[in-house]
């Protein structure tokens, strides 16, 4: 090769490495980042496992962690502390996750889940189905019942705002503005069957719509997880799609993935993990749009990162459900998530504006 | 035009007066209010019906006066108090003061109302004058729903703390005309009257500035005063018929269309013919909730929701979106 003949090559911020005729740029910086993640999401977990309102020794936690503690001892660290945990890390990953996927394939990074109805939706048939009497029984088949009216709900609400926001193409202006109506009919809808139902029902009803992890149980990681590993898998398959897409239709498709299939998957996986979580936990503002705009910046990536999303959606929400748990009132989850997230989103839109873009 | 808006204002309290869960002949409802006829019905009327309707009437014309106000100064098709969590604020403000001061007395819960709703204003209005600069439309939307939902979950928070609260809140939640207790309209009416004044004069000054604000302050309009006065009729406004009947979305935002398309575009016209115009679609969402159901009631912030969400649906679908 007449390497002499080119351009004098420039000195390239980004370094690589070079194995004949294949080149590959090392980027040392998400790997730190990823770790870091994993790192501060493990001190979390050990730290919300360890500490509680019962005052248990570090051994006794790791008798019963390992088997041999008592039953209240057991009930104590793995059901409540340890499971709780693990819900709020699966759950956050799905919402981050989720979020990641909706602001990468509509290029806007006010596009979460949220925005796009499927947790209203998820929530008003949710609130149909915990408003009837008798159609939930006890607290353990709870999900059985939630977790496929709320996927129903959240999938019917998001189709009827695209076909809604459907102009020979979509304007995410439109979708938006679809997305605010949509919502507001959900919501109402579900203020009347609020209003409809006994008291202890609503009170039932009211506390699981802000979002909350003391209904969760170690019993719904069965649901949880199997959805998480689906989106975890369907992220790594589509990463590399779903990042073309970022640079605009034409482009993704003369990439070579086809953007259609692509928009498609990307946007079931989204609708799928977002209203598990919702069926589950009840609708948790903030997180699916924060998580992946921070991770953006965290990971210093081009646009915002499903993956990356789901592990800072993991760190945030165990967070905030740690935050929330140990105030002098014990708050539900959602409360803190939509105090910390409601500024981010300001700020972001007022920045954005100052660019004078969507 | 005017004298149409006038026209269906007057059926609509006429129907508001008539329609309920038993119909009443027009001839008895006008022998029961201006004649002083004595029976069953006339007693329905006057105790039952007659303070609903003047509720209705006067949040509407509140709402709707609002909704012009807001959406003259922000420029912006989308604007209305209630998605733009103003109503929101004034709810906020009331749980708050409940909650934290086991207060309830109609003074306290009036102030408290008014407080939330002046701090929502100013904020959409901030963020509303920088997304004018920037030329952008729908951030302000974006701004005024999260404030929304802020609002919204903090009050949910509060809520969720006290099962009373719940009890009350979860009625007043959703927007309703039935409210029984009338010992806030001595104080809540005439600080609404005042800010009716307030929304009326600014509407001169709204003509103005709907051509830019350089071009109004050369036409000699003082664009700070007139900014201060809007956002002071917007919280007297939109915090009184909150405290009143709860947060009613969508009025505000479909009454000023409802006019723009009909007749007027002049400020000094709108504002007026707004509030005439969500006076009218506020009674007949009341008395829609009040018929549909028998024997129970639909509460007007539903049926509200039910018929502005597709206005908003419209404008959204709207070949081009037109800054205003």
């Amino acid at each position: 090769m007449s390497d002499q003949t080119l351009v004098p090559a420039r000195r390239s911020a980004r370094r690589g490495v070079r194995i004949g005729p294949v080149g590959l740029a090392v980027r040392p910086w998400p790997v730190v980042a990823t770790l870091l993640g994993l790192a501060v999401l493990v001190v979390l977990v050990v730290f919300s496992t360890v500490t509680g309102t019962l005052d248990l020794p570090l051994d006794r936690v790791w008798a019963a962690l390992t088997g041999a503690g008592t039953r209240i001892e057991e009930l104590v660290v793995l059901d409540r502390r340890f499971g709780r945990a693990m819900v709020a890390v699966l759950i956050g990953f799905a919402l981050g996750c989720s979020g990641g996927l909706t602001q990468s394939i509509t290029r806007n990074p006010i596009a979460s889940p949220d925005i796009l109805g499927v947790s209203a939706g998820a929530a008003a048939t949710a609130t149909f189905i915990l408003t009837i009497p008798g159609a939930v029984g006890d607290a353990t088949s709870a999900s059985a019942v939630l977790v496929p009216a709320a996927l129903l709900g959240g999938l019917v609400t998001t189709v009827l705002i695209l076909a809604l926001g459907w102009r020979g193409g979509f304007s995410c202006l439109r979708l938006i503005l679809v997305g605010i109506a949509v919502n507001a009919l959900a919501a109402s809808l579900t203020t009347w069957l609020l209003t409809r139902a006994s008291l202890d029902s609503a009170a039932v009803a009211s506390r699981w719509l802000v979002g909350s992890l003391d209904g969760v149980r170690y019993d719904d990681l069965a649901w949880l997880l199997p959805v998480v590993l689906v989106g975890l898998a369907a992220s790594l398959v589509l990463s590399r799609d779903v990042a073309a897409l970022r640079l605009g239709w034409d482009i993704a498709g003369s990439l070579g993935t086809p953007p259609g299939r692509t928009e498609g998957l990307a946007l079931a996986v989204a609708v799928v993990l977002a209203a598990t979580t919702t069926a589950l936990a009840g609708p948790i503002g903030f997180v699916a749009f924060v998580a992946p705009q921070a991770a953006m910046r965290l990971f210093r990536t081009a646009g915002p990162p499903p993956l990356a999303g789901g592990l800072v959606g993991a760190v945030l929400l165990l967070a905030a459900d740690m935050v929330a748990q140990r105030l002098p009132v014990p708050l539900p989850v959602g409360v803190v998530t939509a105090v910390v997230g409601a500024p981010c989103l300001l700020y972001l839109v007022i920045r954005n504006t100052r660019r004078a873009s969507v | 035009m005017a004298a149409c808006v006038g026209g269906c204002l007057v059926l609509a309290v006429l129907l508001s007066l008539a329609l309920g869960s038993r119909a009443i002949a027009p001839g008895e409802v006008l022998g029961a209010i201006f004649s002083g006829l004595d029976s069953d019905n006339a007693t329905v009327i006057t105790s039952q019906r007659l303070p609903r309707t003047i509720l209705g009437l006067v949040c509407g014309l509140a709402l709707g006066m609002a909704g012009a106000l807001m959406q003259g100064h922000t420029r912006n098709p989308l604007a209305d108090p209630g998605l733009f969590g103003v109503n929101g604020g004034a709810g906020l403000g009331v749980a708050v003061l409940v909650f934290g001061f086991g207060v309830a007395a109609p003074e306290a819960i009036v102030f408290a109302a008014l407080v939330g709703a002046g701090a929502v204003s100013v904020l959409v209005f901030v963020a509303g004058l920088g997304a004018l600069r920037g030329g952008a439309l729908v951030q302000l939307a974006v701004v005024g729903t999260s404030v929304a939902a802020l609002c919204t979950a903090l009050t949910s928070a509060l809520v969720l703390l006290d099962k009373q609260t719940l009890d009350v809140l979860r009625f007043w939640d959703a927007g309703s005309l039935a409210a029984p207790d009338r010992s806030a309209w001595g104080l809540v009416m005439p600080l609404m009257g005042v800010g009716m004044v307030l929304a009326l004069a600014n509407g001169v000054a709204l003509r103005e500035l709907a051509l830019g604000e350089e071009v109004a302050q050369a036409l000699g309009t003082r664009v700070a005063t007139a900014r201060v006065v809007g956002i002071a009729a917007i919280t007297l406004l939109c915090g009184g018929a909150t405290a009143l009947c709860g947060p009613l979305a969508f009025i505000g935002l479909v009454a000023p269309h409802v006019v723009r398309r009909a007749c007027a575009h002049d400020y000094r016209w709108l504002v007026p013919l707004a509030g005439c115009a969500g006076a009218v679609l506020l009674l007949l969402a009341d008395t829609i909730g009040r018929v549909v159901s028998p024997p129970g009631e639909l509460e007007a912030g539903i049926v509200m929701a039910v018929i502005g969400a597709p206005v908003l649906l419209s404008i959204a679908r709207a070949k081009r979106l037109v800054s205003l």
